[in-house]
């Protein structure tokens, strides 16, 4: 368990960046790895551009215009939970993380559905390079958002004893910038795969 | 007394650059691994593939596989810096030595199917495709093993506690994301063609090559790591009795 002694005073000039640094080292590792992702869907997608956009069509942008809507309202609750752990507010911080927690759990059942829907209708991975590319992404990114419902969870249950130590208010901006991430990650997804004709 | 031991420490860790070396000269070079060959290979370019370079191949799998332990001496290096930082709760090195083990088995078993494919060329093409395909997907597949190895790593580095971690935080992260973009290989049994294929962009170069450089660096701060705890337990010494049990007195 993590030392209570840190509380107090944090030391001036001591951080810079939200978070652990190292955290930021993963950030920049993991947007990189899916710009190669987006750069290799639009070239495979100047390939066969015809074929990529009729199989949009079996995307609906609606559903994927409110996933974007619960992620940007999960970020924004998980904002809030920073602030208030700023200034100690312990309950507003796990009431923050819960609904933040909703949000994204919202998104996954959404995208359960959805890849339900295309399983049913007999769209796979293997059909052609579009289904390939978003059962890819959006699965990779699924996995991404999974995790970081795990760490909301996490840190909503130490945010009860955590708050006001100095450990557990980097651990909670660590975590928001990894959900924010998730969030970014979407905003470019979404309209590369539903939208881009 | 000390300095034998972390003797015996330092060198085990040389295995990390010693394996990542011959791996790349007997697996990739001499096993023509890097690139390989596409999933969508006929059965008769595989064939060719094998008789054309059988002698090649008997001594650069069969060097693999001898070279490739030392991957598990490196994990014993690292297994004994993370029981010092474990103090008495030992889970997580144990799954760094285990994985590590496993990581090892699976390479080696991968490269005997591509010996045993070299050792009779001139056998049944489909045969020498089914030896092939067997050792992409057994060396690709078996990733967990590795991720499990990692992702035990980069837990302990990132909660440690020290004023100054033994190995930076970064690393930690590092060590995380190329633990989890080994996720991206769940899609490589489903494709012959494209990034997503045993010889493409995500599942052949980045996966490999994010691989190899995170062993060059954590065996770069694990000789880092070993100096700092060789000093401490040296620091330790005089006071006979706190050098009997150096992990208690320099895990906090």
């Amino acid at each position: 368990m993590p030392a209570l002694a840190s509380i107090g005073p944090r030391p001036a000039a001591a951080r810079r960046l939200p978070g652990d640094s190292g955290v930021w080292l993963f950030i920049a590792a993991d947007t990189f790895m899916f710009g190669l992702f987006f750069s290799s869907f639009m070239f495979e997608r100047l390939k066969n551009v015809e074929l990529f956009n009729r199989s949009q069509q079996a995307l609906s942008p609606t559903v994927g215009a409110l996933n974007t809507l619960f992620l940007l309202a999960g970020s924004w609750f998980v904002v809030l939970a920073v602030s208030a752990a700023k200034q100690r507010m312990e309950q507003a911080v796990v009431n923050c993380l819960s609904l933040g927690l909703v949000c994204g759990g919202a998104f996954a059942v959404s995208k359960l559905f959805e890849y339900g829907a295309k399983f049913a209708a007999g769209l796979s991975v293997v059909t052609n390079d579009y289904y390939l590319f978003y059962f890819v992404l959006t699965g990779v990114h699924f996995l991404h958002l999974c995790i970081g419902l795990v760490v909301l969870a996490i840190l909503r249950g130490r945010a009860k004893t955590g708050v006001g130590d100095e450990r557990f208010l980097r651990w909670l901006e660590s975590g928001a910038c990894y959900w924010h991430m998730v969030d970014l990650l979407w905003i470019i997804l979404f309209p590369l795969l539903y939208l881009v004709r | 007394m000390v300095r034998d031991t972390f003797r015996y420490w330092r060198l085990c860790a040389w295995a990390g650059p010693l394996f990542l070396v011959t791996f790349v000269i007997f697996w990739g070079i001499l096993g023509r691994n890097i690139p390989p060959l596409s999933p969508a290979s006929t059965e008769a370019e595989v064939a060719r593939h094998f008789i054309e370079n059988a002698n090649r191949f008997r001594l650069g799998f069969g060097a693999a596989m001898t070279f490739a332990v030392l991957y598990f001496v490196w994990t014993v290096a690292i297994f004994v810096v993370m029981q010092r930082m474990e103090g008495d709760n030992h889970v997580l090195s144990y799954l760094n030595l285990t994985g590590g083990l496993a990581t090892v088995c699976f390479v080696t078993i991968s490269c005997s199917f591509w010996l045993t494919a070299s050792f009779r060329p001139e056998r049944e093409p489909a045969i020498q495709q089914l030896l092939y395909d067997l050792g992409w997907l057994t060396i690709d597949m078996c990733y967990c093993c590795t991720t499990v190895q990692m992702i035990a790593m980069s837990v302990l580095f990132l909660t440690d506690q020290r004023e100054e971690p033994l190995f930076p935080k970064w690393l930690g992260w590092y060590t995380i994301w190329v633990a989890f973009i080994f996720f991206v290989l769940l899609i490589l049994p489903f494709v012959k063609t494209g990034p997503f294929a045993w010889n493409g962009m995500f599942n052949f170069w980045v996966a490999f090559f994010a691989w190899f450089i995170w062993i060059q660096a954590q065996s770069m701060f694990v000789f880092k790591a070993i100096t700092r705890l060789e000093r401490e337990a040296a620091a330790a010494e005089p006071g006979a009795q706190r050098s009997m049990k150096p992990s208690l007195a320099t895990t906090r």
